[in-house]
């Protein structure tokens, strides 16, 4: 347990954070998983999924804290746009954890947690759809949307940094999906 | 493999599928180093990653965060929730009483002024301004371009939730309604396009028992302005309704 614990803490307290924006909620949601570890990682037959289970069920924790429940089928995504936004020179210099960290819980949730276990950089694509349960090109496709979603946003953010005031996203959530 | 095809299994591989690749990304990374613009996008891409994953991996968990796990604490997170609901109930009986008492005291030779109180709506107005920015998939549980077609599916969906649009909303085309839960209830949204102004009306509905501290019945919206949000709730029947939208609500909701 005290080796699981210090293979995969830090980077499954990042995950939450950047699921919950909150540390508090990410510390617990952290402690939470290690507990149903502890109960329930027995039924677990392959050790070698023992990342994806938990990173699997710190998401699962994360869900039904939200209380969010999709009864109907859900519109699955078309295919990632073929091409990103630029990045400006000196964007890269200018990002502190905090700023990175404020941007990526202003991406939207369905492309926020695979991207957010993207950057961790322990897992591969094939095993954050594990991890997610979920198609591998569904997740390929919202890592790809997901970094077009950020650099927008750092774009703005770092635009309007002086105050060190984030702005809101410019969200139109209706238009571009009724084409 | 076309570029586009390298782009996107590129996009998505990380640190770990570049240690060890399977086929797929060695075919991708021999089309990008083939294409001069894929390989410098690619690289470009590169060099924002690593400096958001360093970001990232520079945030250190609580420093007694370790230990709590160790102990096989339980976080407090579920604790917290029933105790919130528990002090939630309490506070809310200490209010109706002591509110009630002052009332009558206050007032028991005059009719009694309805309790106007917008904790609640405010709460539930901040929610689904976050639900709309931040929490929304953006995907539809059922797209139809008719109002009455939505309330039907809904209708029939929850066993029981009936809408009442206005009919300055029921009378424009439709995009489409979703179901989610806020506080154990069941929450309704339908998308509404107003003809003209290029806007979308979000209406939330809500089980009025979700909300104390009633809006006054069957009308008066309390109009509100949220960042870019503008926002009317009213209550018609059993539900309350709430619009918001970027653009005007004047003569879409119930008027004052």
């Amino acid at each position: 347990m005290q080796e699981l614990v210090d293979l995969h803490h830090g980077a499954l307290y990042r995950f939450a954070l950047g699921l919950s924006g909150s540390e508090h909620v990410a510390a617990d949601l952290t402690q939470e998983t290690y507990f149903l570890w502890a109960t329930k990682g027995h039924q677990l037959r392959d050790v070698t999924k023992v990342r994806s289970w938990l990173f699997t069920t710190l998401h699962r924790e994360f869900l039904a804290l939200n209380r969010r429940e999709r009864r109907f089928p859900q519109d699955d995504l078309d295919s990632a746009e073929a091409s990103l936004p630029m990045i400006e020179p000196g964007m890269m210099d200018a990002m502190d954890s905090a700023l990175v960290m404020e941007t990526l819980h202003r991406v939207e949730l369905n492309y926020r947690v695979p991207l957010l276990l993207f950057y961790l950089e322990d897992m591969a694509y094939r095993e954050i759809a594990v991890a997610l349960e979920l198609p591998v090109g569904t997740v390929m496709s919202r890592i790809s949307r997901g970094k077009a979603q950020l650099r927008l946003l750092l774009q703005d953010a770092l635009h309007r940094n002086d105050s060190k005031v984030i702005p809101m996203p410019q969200v139109k959530p209706i238009r571009s999906q009724m084409s | 493999m076309n570029v586009d095809e390298a782009r996107f299994i590129l996009n998505a591989c990380t640190r770990a599928d570049l240690e060890h690749p399977d086929a797929d990304v060695r075919e991708a990374l021999r089309v990008a180093e083939a294409d001069p613009v894929l390989g410098a996008e690619w690289a470009r891409q590169q060099a924002m990653d690593r400096v958001v994953a360093a970001r990232i991996a520079g945030i250190q968990p609580p420093a007694d965060l370790r230990a709590r796990i160790l102990a096989g604490e339980r976080a407090s997170l579920p604790a917290v929730s029933r105790r919130r609901i528990v002090l939630a109930w309490a506070a809310g009986l200490a209010v109706a009483f002591t509110g009630g008492g002052l009332a009558w005291y206050w007032n028991r030779d005059t009719p009694t002024p309805l309790v106007r109180s917008l904790t609640d709506l405010e709460r539930f107005r901040a929610d689904m301004i976050r639900f709309l920015e931040v929490e929304w998939d953006h995907a539809f549980d059922l797209k139809a371009p008719v109002a009455g077609d939505l309330v039907k599916a809904l209708a029939e969906a929850t066993d029981g939730m009936r809408l009442e649009l206005p009919a300055t909303l029921s009378g424009l085309p439709t995009y489409g309604c979703r179901r989610f839960r806020w506080q154990g209830q069941d929450i309704a949204l339908i998308c509404v396009q107003p003809e003209g102004n290029g806007s979308v009306v979000h209406v939330f509905s809500v089980s009025a028992t979700a909300l104390t501290g009633p809006l006054t019945p069957d009308g008066d919206p309390s109009g509100m302005q949220t960042g870019p949000w503008r926002s009317a709730a009213w209550r018609t029947g059993d539900r309350i309704y709430l619009a918001m939208s970027w653009g005007p609500l004047e003569g879409l909701v119930p008027a004052g």
